[in-house]
């Protein structure tokens, strides 16, 4: 036997070849039991001379003793059949070491064949056995690795059949099974039109053997749906054949998300491009972040061209180089978080083209609180000012009129002491005294100038008129200033309020002193009676029935611009004299006058032969002798041209002034300083919602509310004192609507202020809703920003960190302890990576959520839900939860909504806890229009003077080592709101907090 | 490549979250930048940590601080603001702080360059690659 033989020869090996080799040599006695051992065999097994009894059992002993009865059962085993053996075990060295050896042995017999001794031969194995240990563990770890990561990883050979997949990549794929893959060819789960990059891919790395970078690609389900994922491929040795390795990392949500975001950024744009206002909104260095149409068809008057999507991100500065400094001094202000509203401002745009501007210059803000930039509001109003500067200058004409007119105008009050309150500037022609002399019986009244016979029979007349409510005309004497008598002719009226006081006598006073005078003299002769009829432009006729004459007196003939008696006149004659126009009527006059004897009274006009027009009043009667026949018709003709033009002008005027008030969408007040309605103009009277009479006279307190006609009283006492413009807008309800009005107020005369009414409810309504959108438009847009600060770094970090760690556990050493490390930190990102992306999911279903489906919402069952989902924390915590719905045990929520508010809060009290165990108090009020749901513990707290603002913010913490990521609060603060409620908290540092969640109640 | 890295005393990594912590400790004594690497879970810690080497040992100042913004309670700006008072200026000078932050958000980065005190905004991950740019940048006299 060769094995015999060999054995032999080693029994001999020289001391140093043992060494070397560390092996030795051992014999073992069968009969006598002895065991000895080589020198070398002491070195390995660790034991001296002196320990080592020499014996089999001796031997045993150094056995581990696992590996001790599979020893005694070789060696027996080899004794019985003779046989040569072969046994690794493992033993206790005298140093206490572990020590692997590897025995061969050999029986050797006597002459009967009779098993004497065993020659064995042993050598230490221990180093090559903790290689093939750890090389085992390693394959092991790795297996476990690949299954357990959260990439899918898949093995390939080179024609895209797959080798190898792990689960994720089952799941990934939505395969039934990793088995599922085994065999099928990648490329049909890819889409295809990456083909050519995924093959530039697979050849980089075969050629250079490296890792070819990240690439995301679409993957195709099994079920046909589609999902996003990045791959990294590195070149791979699978059971001895090349292969290609991809490690997979699923980004579908994350792509979700960041789409989502997208999706919201562009809603925002649209929204603030398609309003049909005026509005920009920018960040904190005046660049754009969106601005409307509007904004750009008022504002952007450059060749080229503009859009509002080209705008964003642009300077407004840098677009608008004529913007003010003071506007400037506006934007700065309003960037350090002042709301500035100018009601009327000019501005020169780059066209040249004045306009009258209305703007906003408002803050946004961040959920932190800090200033995000400002949002500007602009309207033009160049066509209201416009229209306002009519009124003042219609209303200045007027008054030029009045102050212009031949005669004088005045207004006094009622009787019995007539004091005048407005005298024309008439006055001084005709009486010598001036308007203000008069005034509230300044220096003379009108009863000093009267002369003394005609005083009482004036007062008496206008008294009467007044009386009746008719208009009256009454002619007198009076003494000039400089004594002079002078004859007046008076026309006037008396003006009443809804309550039938009178208020004032207005009215009209002609000198009549050359008529009266010329008609005086003509009574006492012929002569002078036409030198009067000169004087007062009055002619005379004679028509001779019998005879068919004609006669007409020298002032005849010059009204109709012929020197007098310059030839015969004749009825055609006459007739040739009277506008085309008039002929017939006069004619028809004449002719009945013969035929009835009625005499009358016609305004005619008389066409010179120039051309010019007279207007005239012509008179004629019947003469008829003693039997009453007609013998001649007599008449007269006075030329009042000047008065008509002058009349004519008036009305003119006047129609012009009415047409304007009538065309100005305003109501017009006239008020005293005291609220009292003297007046009111309105073009359209169902834009007054009383019938204006029912105004006049009265108070402005008896009509509108005690703050209103304060104000208004306030206003209008400035307007009159400073002659300047006041502005108040107030509101009223008007058949359960609310109508805003804007009042301007501006003086009308001493005592008295003009007020032009508006009513601006859309414009109103506009503004309300444009400051509601604002706000809402802030909050998403700070939304956004919370969203895209997630993406990019809650997100981000755990992949950043899980990129680093696999960075590092490739280049540990296979044998590091540290190895398991990094995988145990894999793991947490992993975790950290999900919980975040969990959150998020969820805040996104909040935000889709509507108000339907509200049911009644049984808080005591939804409390023993939370308690026994959370029994590990609360017995953990030692933590004690009292209850108690009794004041209201329901509210009008959805089930899972407030089940997820209430473990949170709940979760949060039991995290937040204090030194003592913690207590939790749940409870359930009605506050108004409200259920509220409080949650109390005896916790830590929160400091709300540093954090208050931030509490209910995204990603906010307030404590150090404490699990969370600053979502709870925001999530409940989602979902309350969007059941229209509130949370409020309370809370004192050190002594705990009370958070009240407060639902609608829907009481309709 | 080892010959070219210079060795530092002391660096301050300030990160809340640990497993961050982990990975830039093991990044920096894999390139064996630095004899003693200290760790701080907070801004408050590691405050009070620079705080006590001014007073104490002021020589032993760390060269290097790599700084997170994202941290509850006192974040990376409310650090800097206490930092720029109770750190003395001339020890300031002497020491190289980077914002190192897994935000790619412009809003941060332009924020951290406000601060005079900040040196570099380094994105995360630190990687031995970038580390060893950054000291190649800052200590080459060294």
């Amino acid at each position: 036997m060769s094995a015999n033989h060999e054995l032999l020869l080693l029994s001999d090996l020289p001391q140093e070849v043992e060494e070397f080799a560390n092996l030795g040599v051992w014999h073992y006695d069968i009969h006598s039991k002895l065991f000895t051992l080589s020198p070398n065999l002491y070195n390995i097994f660790q034991v001296s001379k002196e320990r080592f009894k020499g014996t089999y059992e001796a031997f045993l002993k150094l056995v581990h003793p696992k590996d001790v009865e599979m020893v005694e059962e070789i060696i027996d085993h080899s004794i019985s059949k003779q046989s040569t053996f072969t046994f690794d075990h493992k033993i206790v060295s005298g140093r206490g070491n572990i020590r692997h050896i590897r025995t061969w042995g050999l029986v050797i017999t006597n002459d009967d064949d009779k098993a004497v001794r065993i020659t064995g031969l042993s050598m230490d194995i221990s180093e090559s056995r903790e290689y093939e240990n750890a090389l085992r563990e390693n394959e092991q770890f790795s297996r476990k690795l690949i299954q357990y990561t959260p990439n899918a990883i898949i093995i390939q050979n080179l024609d895209g059949e797959i080798l190898y997949a792990n689960k994720t990549a089952a799941e990934l794929i939505k395969a039934p099974s990793v088995d599922y893959l085994m065999g099928k060819n990648t490329a049909s789960f890819r889409q295809k039109d990456n083909e050519a990059i995924i093959q530039g891919r697979i050849n980089y790395i075969l050629n250079t053997g490296e890792a070819a970078p990240k690439f995301e690609q679409t993957y195709i389900c099994v079920d046909g749906s589609k999902k996003i994922g990045e791959s990294v491929v590195i070149p791979f040795e699978y059971k001895k054949q090349d292969a290609i390795l991809s490690i997979i990392t699923d980004v579908t949500e994350q792509k979700k998300a960041i789409g989502a975001v997208k999706r919201s950024e562009t809603q925002l744009r649209y929204f603030i491009s398609n309003t049909p206002l005026a509005v920009a909104m920018y960040d904190m260095g005046m660049n754009y972040i969106a601005c409307s149409q509007q904004f750009l068809d008022d504002w952007w008057v450059k060749d080229e061209e503009m859009t509002v999507k080209k705008i964003i991100g642009l300077n407004h500065y840098e677009l608008f180089p004529d913007v003010t400094s003071e506007w400037k001094t506006y934007h700065q202000r309003a960037l350090k978080g002042e709301n500035i509203t100018l009601e009327v401002d000019v501005f020169i745009k780059s066209d040249g083209k004045k306009e009258w501007v209305r703007s906003k210059n408002q803050p946004w803000y961040l959920p932190d609180g800090e200033i995000g930039g400002m949002i500007l509001f602009t309207e033009f109003i160049t066509d209201r000012k416009e229209a306002e500067n009519e009124i003042l200058n219609s209303r200045n004409r007027l008054s030029t009129l009045i102050q212009n007119l031949p005669g004088l105008v005045y207004s006094c009050g009622p009787a019995p002491y007539f004091t005048l309150l407005f005298v024309s500037s008439g006055a001084y022609d005709m009486t010598g005294y001036k308007p203000e002399d008069f005034v509230e019986n300044g220096i003379v009244t009108f009863d000093d100038i009267v002369h003394p016979d005609d005083l009482k029979r004036v007062r008496q007349i206008m008294i009467n008129a007044t009386k009746k409510r008719e208009p009256f005309e009454v002619s007198y004497r009076i003494y000039t200033k400089s004594g002079q008598l002078k004859y007046l002719n008076e026309r006037g009226q008396a003006i009443f309020d809804a309550g039938g006081t009178m208020i004032s006598i207005e009215g009209v006073v002609m000198d009549i002193t050359q008529k009266m005078e010329a008609d005086e003299e003509a009574r006492k002769n012929k002569e002078r009676l036409y030198a009067a009829q000169r004087i007062s432009h009055l002619g005379s006729w004679e028509y001779h029935l019998p005879s068919d004459e004609v006669f007409w007196s020298d002032e005849y003939f010059r009204i109709c611009g012929e020197e007098p008696q310059a030839f015969i006149p004749t009825f055609e004659i006459g007739a040739s004299y009277i506008h085309p126009d008039d002929r017939k009527v006069i004619t028809e006059a004449i002719q009945n006058t013969i035929k009835t004897g009625e005499p009358y009274t016609i305004e005619k006009r008389i066409v010179r032969r120039d051309r010019s027009v007279r207007y005239v009043v012509s008179h004629g009667e019947l003469i008829t002798d003693d039997t009453g026949n007609p013998v001649k018709v007599i008449g007269s003709m006075q030329d009042i041209t000047e008065r008509k033009l002058t009349e004519m002008a008036l009305q003119e005027s006047q129609n012009r002034n009415t047409a304007i008030i009538n065309a100005l969408p305003d109501i017009l007040f006239i008020t005293s300083i005291d609220g009292t309605y003297l007046d009111s103009q309105v073009s359209d009277p169902t834009k007054l919602f009383l019938p204006s009479e029912s105004f006049i006279g009265k108070n402005v307190r008896d009509i509108m509310t005690a703050e209103i006609s304060e104000q208004f009283i306030e206003k209008s006492k400035i307007a009159e004192k400073t002659d300047t413009v006041q502005i108040m807008d107030y509101s009223v309800d008007i058949q359960t609507e609310k109508q805003y009005f804007e009042a301007r107020i501006v003086k009308y005369e001493e005592g008295k202020v003009l007020s032009m009414i508006r009513n601006i409810t859309t414009s109103k309504k506009n503004e309300t809703q444009l400051v509601k959108l604002t706000e809402e438009l802030t909050t998403t847009n700070a939304e956004l920003k919370q969203f895209a600060y997630i993406t990019s770094h809650d997100l981000r970090a755990p992949v950043v960190n899980l990129d680093t760690l696999l960075q590092l556990y490739k280049n540990e050493s296979n044998a590091s302890i540290d190895k398991p490390m990094v995988l145990d930190k894999i793991v947490t990102s992993v975790e950290q990576l999900k919980s975040t992306l969990n959150d998020l999911i969820q805040l996104v279903a909040v935000k889709d959520d509507t108000a339907n489906d509200l049911t009644k919402v049984d808080l005591a069952e939804i409390t023993n839900r939370v308690i026994s989902n959370l029994e590990t924390q609360i017995k953990q915590a030692n933590a004690t939860i009292k209850s108690n719905f009794e004041k209201a045990p329901f509210v009008i929520a959805k089930k899972a909504t407030t089940y997820s508010i209430l473990q949170n809060l709940v979760s949060n009290a039991l995290k937040y806890h204090g030194s003592d165990p913690p207590h939790i108090e749940i409870e359930s009020t009605i506050l108004e229009d409200y259920t509220c749901l409080s949650v109390t513990d005896n916790g830590v707290g929160i400091d709300l003077d540093t954090h208050g603002k931030k509490l209910f913010g995204m990603y906010q913490r307030f404590h150090i080592n404490k699990e969370g990521k600053g979502l709870g609060l925001y999530i409940i603060k989602s979902q309350i709101e969007a059941l229209g409620g509130f949370i409020e908290v309370k809370s004192e540092v050190g002594k705990g907090s009370t958070f009240n969640v407060c639902f609608k109640r829907n009481t309709e | 490549m080892t010959d070219n890295i210079v060795k530092l005393a002391n660096v301050l990594v300030i990160d809340d979250d640990e497993i961050s912590n982990f990975i830039y400790t093991r990044v920096i004594s894999s390139t064996g930048a630095a004899d003693n690497i200290k760790s701080c879970m907070s801004g408050g810690e590691a405050l009070q940590y620079l705080e006590d080497i001014v007073k104490n040992q002021p020589e032993e100042f760390p060269k290097l601080i790599f700084l997170d913004i994202n941290m509850p309670v006192m974040n990376g700006w409310d650090f800097l603001n206490k930092y720029q008072k109770i750190v003395p200026k001339e020890i300031q000078d002497s020491s190289t702080l980077c914002i190192l932050s897994s935000s790619v958000y412009k809003d941060d980065i332009d924020k951290a360059h406000t601060y005079p005190q900040v040196s570099e905004y380094v994105p995360k991950p630190l990687t031995s690659d970038s580390l060893k740019i950054l000291l190649k940048k800052y200590f080459k006299d060294m």
